[in-house]
């Protein structure tokens, strides 16, 4: 109460600042939210719901496919399953443990000798092992407890998940809301804990950092959920040193175990005499951290602040960016090869996002995906079958979809859909590349496509509207000769921008609409010419 | 005998007639026995012995004239009210009154007689005056009370009714609406709100023999009660309530999960409060809570109003009694809003809203003619009040008397008129008594003279306005001397205690007393149990019934087994009440310790199959270890074998009817006839057996089949141990709670590395940890709490001298190692410092009165460290009883390994184990030792 109360007024504090310096430009009113149609997705994704027995509330916040048909979760009220015949009509699951607190994820290590399930829960990251084989757990190790929770609901702890040295990566929730129990260091930051246990924070400023993966390439990135600092939903590289906007824990950088410096250098590059003692707001940020700033002015007072690869507009994609995967089927999940799935807990649906690097930067486009899931949606994995395992729990925030729980499993039936496969950005505009052939003369029509950028504000309330919008117009240049690929001039590219593409007017050689006709573009790098 | 009495107090002045309605009644007391003894052979004798032997406890004869021990014993003590700072709670004038009024019979039925007998007439005024300046000025701060100006409002007084109502008072206070006003006449002169609360809180500090009991209450309570008993200082001069408006709102506060608006009308709430204005209340506790705020809203302007209401989670907003909006169910913050074209002025607004978890938000916005959209102002809001006019400190006497009243004066007539006899000093000072003069024994009293004397004033005596039968009984008892100083019977003994604590105000007991009428139609109960629900037990038999243990605890406030009843069971005083138990049991002539048959392990399984909805179903009715019956409430089955003597058991099942006629408890084997023949085939005397054996094992009974537990996150572990991560009501966030089968839990505390809580019966409700977005602190559902004391269980103490360590968990250095789970789900939790590795195991052992403890404890370490102490408890002291430690308000410790000792610290003891290394079977850490430990309580 109290801290929703000095949230709002520091919110009318940074409004009126705002004000004063840089007026806001809102995006229109007039902003339409796309209409899914899960009837017409379904013709390309399936969705089939796996039972779990009338004693098991299948609140899944980790997923682990084991082969043969044996998928292993763990649910929010603290269980393992392990469920047997996971793709049959009656699946049968077995209490692998209890006593867990609120685990959000399940990981092996494909180094280890015995198979041992690493886990994350609230206070401590753990594994387990059944070593007699019976089905039970019969030891559990704390791998790592060296940070601590307060009590407060938000502190969780997402992961874990490997680095290529056979470290784990964990992220560290903010606590929100009241605080009766105090506050704790590290809030808000991703650790690595070596195979001794040895914590190290190399990353702060994370909001609600829902879950880690690691690209098939090596790389780490993490999704966080917009509220207070952190604008909208995200998908960023997850960097040692990087600073990701949340100040909640900043001043833990002038800790001796802190691999990030604090984010706000001094003027001229004078010494730090304040320290941690820096005076702070009364939501407990420092006084000299930017608040109210465009994406582009916060990273240009907070060099280490590290641009996310995707942004998730809020409602026209989803409203809390969760579990996500590389497809790694090699087609056998649809035409996706090589991009990303991301799950959403408030939309009940998945995302799809497309990245590529810009000297050295990550950027690239979302798209909708898949609708229509039963709840929402949490954590996804594939199975061994190439299909995908979507673990759902809606408890504590409502979310879209009929039911309060489940564990999903999304099939391709192997038919494409017309769809926009890569948005890739050029010095002067974005290449478009279809999943099948375009008609011609819709393509070339500039009537079929509209364009706006935005950008967002850093700032202490909660999530951030779409600033500063402006409509671009687009001239579609070339369709190649396998009329799949088409260049889109457009005038007035903005580095830090979101770039919102709609292709309504698009047709298919057979004269099929896009399944999707929307597409955010992340533009933190505008490639030379 | 009563209508005389009656007659003498109606003549009295309206405060003495008050006083005499409002407190505990002899007239009840003295009048019942004549009544109920009538008919026995002898009566008539006993009647006037029991009568004059309640009237020298209460005028306190023994005060002046010494008895022997076995006189004082027939009724116990029933010492006078302690004067100590009775300037704290009421004034000069009052006490002026009240001395002026020639005081006989005073509070709960105490003689206080008339001692200014011989001061010449024209004296007594200022003799008055002086005693009550000299003790108004008996207080505790050091400065003048401070006038206060407390307020109530309606509803405080309506929960103060009630309280006052259905906890029993009217037992013996009978106020009934013709004597509502003199007794409200007469406590608004007396007593301040803060001063009447801070009594009804603990009564003792006053009345050290337990006239007054105390009723545990709240504060709150406490506070509405006392506002009820001093509405009058509220009323205008036409009698009714002079309701004022004050600034802010009213709101009932409810603790509980809502959904929807949030609590509606009918419900109690935990508390009632009042603040600035529509918000949340500051009393509020974090999550899963509701609220009904009610004012009345001034709007400046008639016009257009544009109202908002704002919430996390749902709410409503009902003006002149019309809803306005609603913002139901759980949500994030969210505004909705009407219009209305309102009149300028009041309006009656409500407010109802409920917090499920995560943030709790409410605010009110309005906007109207020349009013932008804002938030309500404070001054926007009024609510009801009612001032209350403290009696005036200033002592009335040194303006209007013609000599200033003289404390010193006071204080040496306090003493001369033999004051202090009965009441001690006030002051702590020691005062001579009366007059060099000194008494004859109670034995050896002419019983023609002084207070006995036809007419005492007269004869300059204390005039204790006896009536002649009492004169004469009174005469009578204190002639024969041989029978005055011969012990009573038990029956009687424990007839006159029950009367001179007024127990018969509330409980029958043939023979003694009865509660009147009226009481009987004023108590409550929530339960659809017939008059069993509701009206206190009845105590006949009561000693055959309940063990002598039981009888203790119900009298030490720890024994309250009837939840659904309204009335409750109020503490007299350990002293006092220390005799009820063996009188009890020697008055219905069963032996002091029942000789129960054993326990039959056996036959358990059979007794819980009878209990269960496989046998009798008693599960219909009765709870079990916490967990409700299926639809009436009746007393839970796990204080059976606690409370009941086994032969009165035997009999009870039998035939319920021929021990408590009109019980719903009903009959299950007719005489003659087997039922559940596949159970014991049938055989009454095995099947009574085999549900003793069962209930035998108190809270810790394996629950029957068919008890639902009671919400949707109950956790009710039936064969494998169940274990939750959990956040505890005074432990750490990361807590693992162990649940068995048996009924015996413990709770791990992993932060702070070690076991805090044991207890017995239901296990735990997750909702606090299951439900919404969780972090509300959960507790232990069952009973029979024990928390471990504070701090590691194992230490090096080198020297052995050593203080135990005051870091506890990570702070000294030990680390959580992780949690093993054998073959049966029983986890091991284990820790590590440094050469130090300790392995920590609980298991119930069940056991007649509920299971033990048992707790394995293994150190393994990589040297033969010396000092390595185990600390199995800590409490003020420890006593040696079989074989064990039996710990000072806490468990009894077996150690399984020889060596305990009890260490004296700075007003602690601790119960310590040393550790004798073995060789062991590890590689890492060889030297090894075993420790356990079993918990009794």
């Amino acid at each position: 109460m109290n801290h929703a109360r000095a949230t709002l007024l520091v919110a009318l504090a940074c409004t009126r600042a705002v004000g004063a310096q840089d007026e806001p430009v809102l995006a229109p009113s007039t902003a339409v939210i796309p209409v899914r149609f899960p009837h017409r997705e379904a013709l390309y994704w399936t969705i089939e719901t796996i039972p779990a027995p009338k004693t098991v509330v299948p609140e899944i916040t980790g997923i682990l496919p084991l082969g043969d048909d044996r998928v292993m979760v763990c649910t929010r009220r603290g269980d393992v399953f392990t469920i047997a015949g996971a793709s049959t009509a009656t699946p049968t699951w077995t209490l692998f443990t209890d006593g867990l607190q609120e685990p959000l994820g399940l990981a092996m290590k494909s180094s280890d000798r015995f198979p041992w399930i690493y886990v994350a829960q609230r206070g401590e990251l753990s594994r387990m092992l059944d070593g007699n084989n019976d089905g039970r757990v019969d030891r559990s190790e704390t791998l790592c407890d060296s940070w601590q929770i307060s009590g407060n609901y938000h502190e969780y702890c997402f992961g874990p998940i490997f680095d290529g040295d056979g470290n784990a990566i964990i992220t560290l929730n903010i606590p929100f809301g009241a605080r009766p129990f105090g506050v704790m260091p590290w809030r808000g930051w991703a650790m690595r804990v070596s195979p001794d246990g040895t914590m190290t924070p190399f990353a702060g400023g994370l909001r609600s950092p829902s879950s880690i993966g690691r690209s098939p390439a090596g790389d780490i990135f993490y999704a966080d959920n917009q509220g207070e600092w952190c604008p909208m939903n995200k998908l960023s590289p997850l960097t040692e040193g990087g600073w990701y906007g949340h100040p909640f824990g900043s001043l833990d950088a002038f800790d001796a175990k802190s691999r990030v410096a604090y984010p706000v250098p001094t003027v001229d590059g004078a010494p730090d005499t304040l320290g941690a003692s820096r005076p702070v707001r009364p939501d407990g940020s420092p006084l000299d951290y930017p608040d109210g700033k465009r994406i582009m002015a916060a990273k240009e007072q907070m060099p280490t602040l590290v641009l996310p690869a995707v942004w998730f507009p809020y409602d026209k994609m989803g409203r809390s960016a969760a579990g996500f995967v590389w497809d790694t089927t090699h087609g056998k999940f649809g035409p996706f090869d090589g991009q990303i799935i991301i799950a959403d807990q408030y939309a009940a649906c998945l995302m799809r996002a497309d990245l590529e690097q810009i000297d050295g930067v990550w950027q690239g486009a979302c798209f909708p995906f898949r609708s229509g899931l039963a709840c929402g949606a949490i954590r996804v994995a594939w199975d061994r079958d190439h299909s995908l395992l979507v673990g759902e729990t809606s408890r504590g925030w409502a979310s879209l979809g009929i039911a309060t729980e489940g564990l999903q499993r999304v099939r391709w039936t192997g038919e494409t859909p017309f769809e926009i496969l890569h948005m890739r950005a050029q010095h002067d505009g974005f290449e478009i590349e279809f999943t099948t052939p375009v008609d011609a003369a819709s393509a070339q029509n500039p009537q079929s496509w509209r364009m706006s950028s935005f950008t967002y504000l850093l700032h202490a309330p909660y999530g951030s509207p779409e600033v500063d919008t402006q409509s671009l117009s687009v001239q579609p240049a070339t369709l190649s000769a396998d009329r799949r690929h088409i260049f889109l001039h457009v005038d007035g590219l903005r580095e830090c921008f979101v770039h919102e593409l709609h292709a309504e007017g698009v047709r298919s050689v057979d004269g099929d609409s896009l399944l999707h006709a929307d597409a955010y573009y992340t533009l933190n790098k505008r490639p030379a010419k | 005998m009563r209508r005389r009495t009656i007659l003498t107090i109606r003549s009295s002045p309206p405060f003495i007639r008050a006083l005499a309605l409002f407190t505990c009644s002899i007239l009840l007391a003295c009048d019942k026995p004549a009544a109920n003894t009538a008919s026995l052979p002898g009566a008539g004798v006993v009647a006037v012995t029991r009568d004059a032997d309640l009237l020298i406890a209460r005028s306190n004869c023994i005060a002046c004239h010494a008895a022997d021990a076995a006189i004082v014993a027939h009724a116990g003590m029933l010492p006078a009210p302690t004067l100590a700072h009775i300037g704290d709670r009421t004034t000069a004038s009052w006490i002026a009154k009240f001395l002026e009024g020639h005081p006989h019979i005073g509070a709960t039925g105490m003689r206080m007689p008339n001692v200014l007998t011989h001061v010449p007439p024209a004296d007594v005024g200022s003799v008055v005056r002086d005693l009550a300046a000299y003790l108004a000025s008996l207080h505790a701060d050091a400065t003048d009370p401070a006038m206060e100006s407390p307020t109530t409002f309606p509803a405080q007084l309506n929960s103060g009714e009630r309280l006052f109502r259905t906890l029993g008072c009217v037992g013996c206070h009978p106020a009934s609406s013709d004597q509502a006003l003199a007794d409200e006449s007469w406590l608004a002169d007396k007593w301040t709100r803060p001063a009447l609360v801070e009594f009804l809180l603990n009564p003792a500090r006053v009345w050290p023999g337990g006239q007054m009991p105390n009723f545990n209450l709240s504060r709150d309570e406490a506070m509405a009660i006392a506002s009820y008993l001093l509405r009058g200082q509220g009323r205008s001069a036409d009698g009714s309530f002079a309701l004022t408006k004050a600034p802010g709102v009213s709101v009932n506060y409810y603790e509980g999960a809502f959904i929807g608006t949030g609590p509606g009308p009918l419900l109690t709430p935990t508390r009632m409060d009042t603040m600035a204005e529509v918000d949340i209340p500051t009393i509020a506790r974090a999550d899963a809570w509701g609220a009904r705020i009610t004012a009345t809203l001034t709007i400046p302007t008639a016009g257009s109003w544009q109202l908002w209401i704002g919430s996390d989670d749902g709410s409503s907003l009902s003006l002149d009694g019309a809803l306005l909006m609603e913002s139901p169910g759980v949500h994030g913050f969210d505004w909705k809003s009407a219009t209305r074209e309102l009149t300028a002025g009041p309006h009656e607004l409500l407010v109802t809203y409920f917090e499920g978890a995560g943030n709790a938000d409410l605010r009110l916005e309005w906007m109207g003619p020349g009013v932008a959209r804002e938030r309500i102002p404070a001054s926007a809001y009024t609510r009801e009040a009612i001032a209350l006019r403290a009696p005036s400190k200033i002592d009335p006497f040194t303006t209007d008397a013609s000599r200033s009243p003289s404390i010193p004066d006071g204080r040496a007539l306090f003493a001369k008129l033999g004051c202090v006899q009965c009441h001690g000093s006030p002051d702590g000072s020691s005062q001579p008594s009366m007059t060099e003069r000194t008494y004859a024994p109670l034995a050896a009293l002419d019983t023609s003279r002084g207070c006995l004397a036809e007419d005492a004033a007269a004869a300059h005596a204390p005039d204790y306005a006896f009536t002649a039968t009492e004169r004469a009984a009174l005469r009578s008892r204190l002639t024969d001397h041989e029978a005055l100083a011969a012990a009573l019977p038990a029956s009687e003994s424990l007839a006159l205690h029950l009367l001179a604590l007024n127990c018969t105000a509330c409980h029958a007991r043939d023979h003694v007393g009865q509660p009147t009428a009226r009481a009987l139609a004023l108590f409550e109960g929530t339960a659809d149990i017939g008059e069993q629900g509701r009206v206190p037990p009845t105590l006949t038999g009561a000693g055959a019934k309940l063990r002598t243990t039981a009888i203790d605890e119900v009298l030490a406030g720890t024994g309250a087994v009837r939840p659904y009843m309204l009335a409750r069971m109020p503490q007299f005083g350990r002293e006092t009440t220390a005799p009820f138990a063996a009188l009890f049991a020697a008055a219905d002539n069963a032996p002091a310790i029942e000789s129960d048959p054993p326990m039959r392990e056996e036959v358990i399984a059979e007794g819980r199959q009878l209990v269960g909805t496989e046998g009798f179903a008693c599960i219909a009715c009765h709870g079990c270890a916490g967990y409700p019956a299926a639809g009436v409430p009746a007393i839970d089955l796990s204080y059976t074998y606690a409370r009941i003597r086994h032969s009165w058991f035997e009999k009870y099942m039998r035939n319920p009817a021929a021990i408590y006629p009109g019980t719903r408890m009903p009959t299950f084997w007719q005489p003659g006839q087997r039922v559940h023949t596949e159970i014991l085939a049938g055989d009454p005397s095995k099947q009574i057996a085999a549900i003793w054996s069962y209930l035998a094992l108190g809270a810790s009974m394996p629950l029957p089949k068919g008890m639902i537990p009671g919400s949707a996150y109950e956790l009710a572990p039936t064969i494998r141990p169940i274990v939750l991560g959990t956040f505890m009501n005074g432990l750490s966030a990361r807590c693992l709670a162990v649940g068995f089968a048996d009924q015996l839990h413990f709770v791990y505390d992993v932060e702070h590395r070690r076991t805090a809580k044991a207890w017995r019966g239901r296990f735990m409700d997750a909702a606090g940890t299951w439900f919404g977005r969780a972090g509300l602190l959960c507790e232990p559902a069952g009973i029979d709490v024990i928390d471990f004391p504070p701090g590691d269980a194992v230490a090096v103490l080198d020297p052995a001298t050593n203080d135990w360590p005051v870091a506890i968990g990570r702070e000294s250095g030990w680390q959580f190692v992780g949690v093993d789970r054998d073959g049966d789900d029983v986890p091991t939790f284990r820790t590590a410092r440094g050469e130090l590795e300790v392995e920590e195991r609980i298991a119930p052992a069940p056991a007649v009165g509920g299971a033990h403890l048992i707790r394995d404890i293994v150190i393994r370490s990589k040297r033969e460290l010396q000092g390595v102490t185990v600390r199995a408890w800590v409490a003020s002291a420890f006593i040696r009883r079989d074989q064990g430690w039996q710990s000072q308000g806490g468990p009894t410790i077996f150690a399984k390994s020889g060596g305990a000792f009890v260490r004296e610290t700075s007003g602690e003891a601790e119960l310590l184990i040393p550790v004798g290394f073995r060789t062991g079977s590890d590689s890492v850490r060889p030297y090894e030792a075993h420790i356990r430990l079993e918990y009794v309580w």
